[in-house]
């Protein structure tokens, strides 16, 4: 492998990997604030890459205009889930696990049905590509890239500033202690879901403008993320991080070297590793 | 009492009777195949719901199928290995695998084993992909010879039947709540610490039933890949491992009869969907939905507390 090589894949995979972040901060928010596994999260990254397209090439929307939409609309649909579904398994991780693996399931069977078995790709606003040294970067990647870092920093200010964002740190903690200090305990698991399913939302559609959309992409992205909040350490924003772009750098050196089928052994060597050196990952609490 | 036992073992006499005399009666082979995938679908549930039972919830059930159809198949294929010896050393293989599996995972508490154990599903995906020889790549093993002796459907059936009949008793004595392996496996979702504080190693008796769990699951999956005489590496695929939860919650999660329940009607009701399209995975998707919100006890569960129910006279 030469330096040029090596070099292109680790810009390849640091872009990647921040993408990976959003999914996995989705996952990890769901996890320490609502203990949800969320099975589905595959098929909500799935839906928000259609939900984007359509708004692109159907309803003409701009690119740019159909992030922060897209976003909203799983924002709703998250909000929707937790009234109908969440809410009544509350505390039961395994009711949770398996009504969360149904969803995902009804979501894949409609998403065949309505969405067709066709690669489609969102149009790409801006074409081109930056050249840096031998390094070649679609412009588009960057931008992506540059949202995903932009949307990574909202969501530690909104956690660690605003009043809703001590509420989670503080159900975290302790629900019950904090319900009793008056924390809106439905609300907060209400707007956490939400914020889980945009963020995984807005993954699925910069994906869709960079690589092609079909009903089944949600799994392996979502597989990663799981990887990825165990390597940061459950919770862990920082953490979450760190591992994402780690991951994504490993996926695509490995992806150069050896396969991309094999990039996904490697990354479970690691997870397997952590289990057993750091079970509570890079960043994570003992 | 006696009019109930009398009632509970004609039933079990008639169902025996249909299900050893079924090939003989209907000559039709599409339905002798359900049944015969039905049996092996059994014995994965029982597994899975052993695996439960013992509080961990694997989602990867699928892979070590996967490991013991592969192995067996690859002995058979390029040693030359009898299927019975084959058959065995898959059972072994997989056990191992399980061993290093559950024993690095079980032992932390957590989501790590069910997320690792449903990742590993699609590592070994990737890795049969990845090496055409000996695994075949993405379009897998075709051609696997007959077991001698066991040609025709009708034996076939016979020999997954006596297959799931062994390991319907073997884990039914696991898990009956009066033999003292039963007892602890209950005791170890209900009280963990008290367990240990008398002297049972928690973490040994989970991994142990893990690996029962998943040596028969390569069992399972050595027989079906020798009976369909073709193996791929989505046969047994993460598609796989959410079917075998969906039968197990069916029937009632942590249940050995709601096991064989659950895979008995989900296996007819996945055949009857297969022709139309991707329905099947939203019929299973609802179900599951359906038995979380209003029968989290699964069918099983549902009657047996009925029947706790009536006997005190509450209904």
């Amino acid at each position: 492998m030469s330096a040029e090589v090596f070099w292109q894949s680790l810009v390849n995979g640091l872009m990647m990997g921040m993408i990976y972040v959003l999914i996995a901060l989705g996952l990890t928010l769901l996890y320490s604030i609502m203990h949800i596994v969320n099975f589905a999260h595959g098929e909500i990254y799935m839906l928000g890459g259609f939900v984007s397209y359509y708004l692109v090439t159907q309803l003409e929307f701009n690119y740019f205009v159909s992030l922060p939409v897209t976003m909203g609309v799983l924002f709703v649909a998250g909000i929707i889930l937790e009234k109908l579904f969440f809410s009544r398994v509350r505390g039961n991780f395994m009711h949770c696990l398996l009504l969360t693996l149904g969803i995902s399931l009804i979501f894949q069977s409609l998403g065949w049905t309505f969405f067709g078995t066709e690669d489609v790709s969102i149009p790409s606003p801006i074409s081109g590509v930056f050249k840096f040294g031998g390094i070649f970067i679609p412009k588009q990647r960057i931008l992506s890239a540059l949202i995903g870092f932009l949307l990574v920093g909202l969501l530690y200010l909104l956690i660690a500033k605003t009043k809703i964002g001590r509420h989670m740190r503080s159900i975290e903690q302790d629900s019950e202690a904090s319900e009793l200090f008056g924390v809106n305990i439905n609300l907060v698991n209400m707007v956490a879901l939400g914020i889980g399913f945009a963020l995984a939302a807005i993954g699925g559609a910069l994906i869709g403008s960079i690589f092609v959309l079909n009903p089944s992409i949600g799994l392996v992205p979502m597989l990663k993320a799981f990887v990825i909040i165990i390597m940061g350490g459950l919770g862990s924003i920082g953490g979450c991080i760190l591992a994402g772009l780690l991951l994504g750098i490993i996926d695509s050196v490995v992806a150069t070297l050896l396969g991309a089928n094999l990039a996904y052994v490697v990354a479970f060597a690691i997870l397997i590793l952590i289990i057993i050196i750091r079970p509570r990952g890079f960043l994570g609490h003992a | 009492m006696l009019r109930n036992n009398i009632l509970k073992y004609s039933i079990l006499l008639v169902i025996l009777f249909i299900i050893f005399t079924l090939p003989l009666s209907i000559k039709n082979p599409y339905i002798v195949h359900i049944f015969i995938m039905m049996y092996l679908n059994i014995v994965l549930a029982m597994g899975l719901t052993m695996i439960f039972k013992a509080g961990a919830l694997s989602f990867g059930h699928a892979a070590y199928a996967s490991i013991g159809a592969y192995t067996s198949v690859l002995l058979v294929t390029m040693l030359n290995i009898p299927f019975w010896i084959a058959f065995l050393l898959a059972g072994a293989v997989t056990a191992l695998v399980a061993l290093f599996i559950g024993g690095i995972t079980l032992g932390v508490r957590g989501i790590y084993f069910t997320i690792t154990t449903f990742a590993f599903t699609e590592v070994m995906k990737g890795i049969y992909i990845a090496y055409p020889n000996p695994f075949g790549g993405p379009g897998g093993i075709r051609g696997i010879p007959h077991i001698s002796g066991i040609e025709t459907k009708e034996q076939f059936y016979y020999m997954a039947l006596m297959f799931a009949l062994i390991s319907f008793f073997i884990f039914y004595k696991m898990a009956h709540s009066k033999s003292s392996f039963g007892i602890i496996c209950d005791g170890l979702k209900l009280n963990e610490l008290l367990e240990q504080s008398l002297g049972i190693n928690t973490k040994t008796v989970r991994i142990f039933v893990f690996i029962v769990g998943c040596t028969f699951a390569g069992f399972a999956g050595s027989i079906m890949a020798h009976y369909l005489r073709q193996i791929n590496p989505e046969t047994f695929a993460i598609h796989t491992s959410i079917d075998i939860i969906v039968f197990c919650a069916a029937g009632g999660f942590g249940n050995i009869i709601g096991a064989v329940v659950g895979a008995t009607s989900l296996t007819m009701i996945g055949e009857l969907l297969y022709g139309i399209g991707t329905y099947k995975s939203l019929v299973f998707g609802a179900m599951l939905i359906l038995i979380v919100l209003f029968l989290p006890e699964g069918i099983v569960g549902f009657f047996s507390r009925k029947r706790i129910l009536k006997s005190k006279g509450k209904i």
